[in-house]
């Protein structure tokens, strides 16, 4: 038996570029919405469908769940050489994991899909939730901290990253992965992709409202400032202060 | 009734991983006048984990079932909502660990109860309770108004002491049964990696190497510091993406979470992605040529130079003086 074609789904957010400065003012967050890019974890995972695609063919969609403006990122993902973008639209109150886990849920009850990537964590939250959440909506397997994916007689074998050992596992499709950071350089898109993106399908999806507790959330800066004690001198004068300092911290 | 509150335990050499330790000093602290239960899964627990009556809890549940020999994120899942339902807790804490992160959201959607992720604070306040956890990358911290009575959690590691044990404790210790289907994923296959990295969360000195390390020879220098000095090795990024070691050893929001007594950072410029990984040190000495590098304002010692002429000098100046 030959390998399929995969039906990819790859899960983006959109979140503020590390490399932004925030502004916090009574506690919340104020950002530019220059600063807003494809989540480079999901970034990654994305690289990692374009790979898999490379490699045995396929459809890769693009699924964000966010206000209009995430069209930017999709775009983004189009032209780095995504086959089509799905945008479901939710009010900026709906950023919980629970409630974007379930919108993703809704859209994926209607399609085929052989294979979902997600993103390790999103750099703003950091709660690593989404892609656990919607494996366990949709009941099927998934596996965390995956770094190799094959196929051998219509069964994939994923390697992941465990602790210890590196652990091999075989699993019929369908099922679901997140990718750790680092696995990928993501690819940047290139000017032809760029024309290309322009024709390709981005569709926009109402989807019901959500009720959200919305639990009171204030931010502020951490202090992170410590004694700051310069050791002076020229190498070997460092040198002997460093190690006396070793041995008194012993 | 008594509310109940669950925590998922982790273990390896016969011993409860310090995460685990530190979950039941939080579970302390939620001062919820609980039952606090230690859940610890596995093939043969009762063999693999000594002196299971010493912890400081109210009781051990000891849950044993043959495809529970290695984690795998789909039986564990499978088993813990087994006994989510069987118990009906309270509150489930666990650690933000590779488990953790795994099947907490899991569990959560299927009992349709909310998860806090990575919390490194509780506060009570005006009997309100409140969670602290670091956001944007470790740029900012969030406090979020915990409304629920029960909810799950997972805390960032290093965070809480590890509680100690407490010698001649008699904890009940309760064996409970979870049926499990035939999984659909199966391991296959196992490769021991070359660098160790699972000492790494509990060492007490660590000597980080960055991309200032630049080479082998570099990683060779901060490997026999390290040596000499009873520690180990965690990296940042830059050093992981010179493809000097594997990322298991990298250190900071998408590595691990350390809290030694002393870090010594060399080569490390100092991106806040790496420092949440290592500001719960003790001490932290940095080594890095360029004055300005940031790693110098969350320094207690800072010393200006080139790591290929400090750590060579240095080694030699504490073989000197330990003869
Ligand atoms: C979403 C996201 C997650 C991330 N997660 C992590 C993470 O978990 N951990 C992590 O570490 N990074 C992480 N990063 C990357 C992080 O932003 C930095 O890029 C990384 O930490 C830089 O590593 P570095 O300090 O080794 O390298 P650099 O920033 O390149 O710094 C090298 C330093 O070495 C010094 N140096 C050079 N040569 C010498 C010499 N001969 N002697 C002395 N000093 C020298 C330089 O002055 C410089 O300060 C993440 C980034 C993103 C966007």
């Amino acid at each position: 038996m030959g390998n399929k074609a995969l039906n990819m789904i790859v899960l983006l957010s959109r979140t503020v570029s590390p490399e932004a400065s925030l502004v916090v003012e009574s506690g919340q967050v104020f950002v530019e919405e220059s600063n807003f890019i494809i989540n480079p974890p999901d970034a990654i995972s994305l690289e990692e469908a374009l790979q898999l695609k490379e490699k045995y063919d396929g459809k890769i969609t693009v699924l964000m769940v966010s206000g209009k403006e995430g069209e930017k990122q999709l775009r983004t993902a189009l032209a780095m050489g995504a086959d089509e973008a799905v945008l479901m639209e939710c009010s900026p109150k709906e950023d919980e994991p629970s409630i974007i886990a379930k919108k993703i849920n809704d859209y994926l009850q209607s399609v085929n899909f052989d294979l979902i990537l997600a993103g390790d964590f999103s750099t703003d939250g950091a709660s690593s939730q989404v892609g656990p959440r919607i494996a366990a909506l949709l009941d099927i397997p998934f596996i965390t901290k995956t770094i190799c994916i094959n196929q051998e007689e219509r069964n994939a074998i994923v390697k992941r990253n465990g602790d210890g050992d590196i652990e091999t596992f075989r699993v019929p499709f369908p099922f679901l992965v997140t990718i750790p950071q680092g696995l990928h350089v993501p690819r940047l898109p290139s000017l032809s992709g760029i024309m290309k993106a322009k024709k390709k399908p981005l569709l926009f999806k109402q989807s019901k409202e959500i009720s959200n507790i919305n639990n009171l959330k204030q931010y502020s800066y951490p202090n992170l400032k410590r004694k700051q004690t310069n050791i002076q001198g020229e190498t070997q004068e460092k040198v002997v202060t460093l190690a006396k300092l070793l041995k008194s911290l012993q | 009734m008594k509310e109940k509150i669950i925590i998922l335990g982790e273990y390896q050499q016969g011993n409860p991983s310090s995460i685990t330790l530190e979950c039941i000093t939080a579970a302390k602290q939620l001062q919820r006048e609980a039952e606090i239960s230690l859940l610890l899964m596995g093939d043969e627990v009762k063999k693999d984990v000594s002196d299971l009556e010493q912890y400081d809890v109210d009781q051990m549940i000891i849950v044993e079932n043959p495809f529970l020999s290695r984690f795998s994120s789909e039986m564990y899942s499978k088993a813990l909502l087994s006994i989510w339902n069987q118990l009906q807790p309270t509150i489930l804490l666990c650690g933000h660990t590779d488990i953790g992160k795994a099947i907490s959201p899991y569990l959560s959607e299927k009992v349709d109860i909310p998860l806090y992720s990575n919390v490194e604070d509780f506060e009570s306040y005006e009997r309100k309770l409140y969670f602290t956890r670091s956001v944007y990358s470790g740029k900012l911290m969030e406090r979020v108004e915990v409304n629920e009575p029960t909810f799950l959690v997972t805390i960032k590691p290093k965070k809480w002491e590890a509680a100690p044990k407490k010698v001649g404790r008699k904890n009940i210790i309760r064996t409970m049964e979870v049926t499990i289907e035939k999984p659909i994923s199966s391991l296959i296959g196992l490769e021991q990696k070359k660098l160790d990295s699972v000492g790494l969360v509990d060492a007490k000195i660590i000597v980080g190497a960055g991309r200032g390390i630049q080479n082998e020879e570099g990683f060779a220098l901060v490997t026999k510091l390290a040596e000499l000095l009873g520690g180990t090795v965690g990296v940042s990024r830059g050093a992981v993406e010179l493809g000097l070691c594997d990322a298991t050893l990298q250190l900071g929001q998408t590595g691990k979470t350390v809290a030694p007594d002393l870090y010594i950072a060399c080569g490390i410029s100092g991106a806040i992605q790496h420092l949440v990984g290592v500001t719960s040190a003790k001490t932290i000495i940095a080594i890095n040529k360029d004055p300005k590098a940031p790693i110098f304002e969350v320094a207690d010692y800072g010393v200006i130079g080139d790591v290929f002429d400090i750590i060579p000098a240095l080694i030699k100046e504490l073989d000197n003086t330990t003869i």
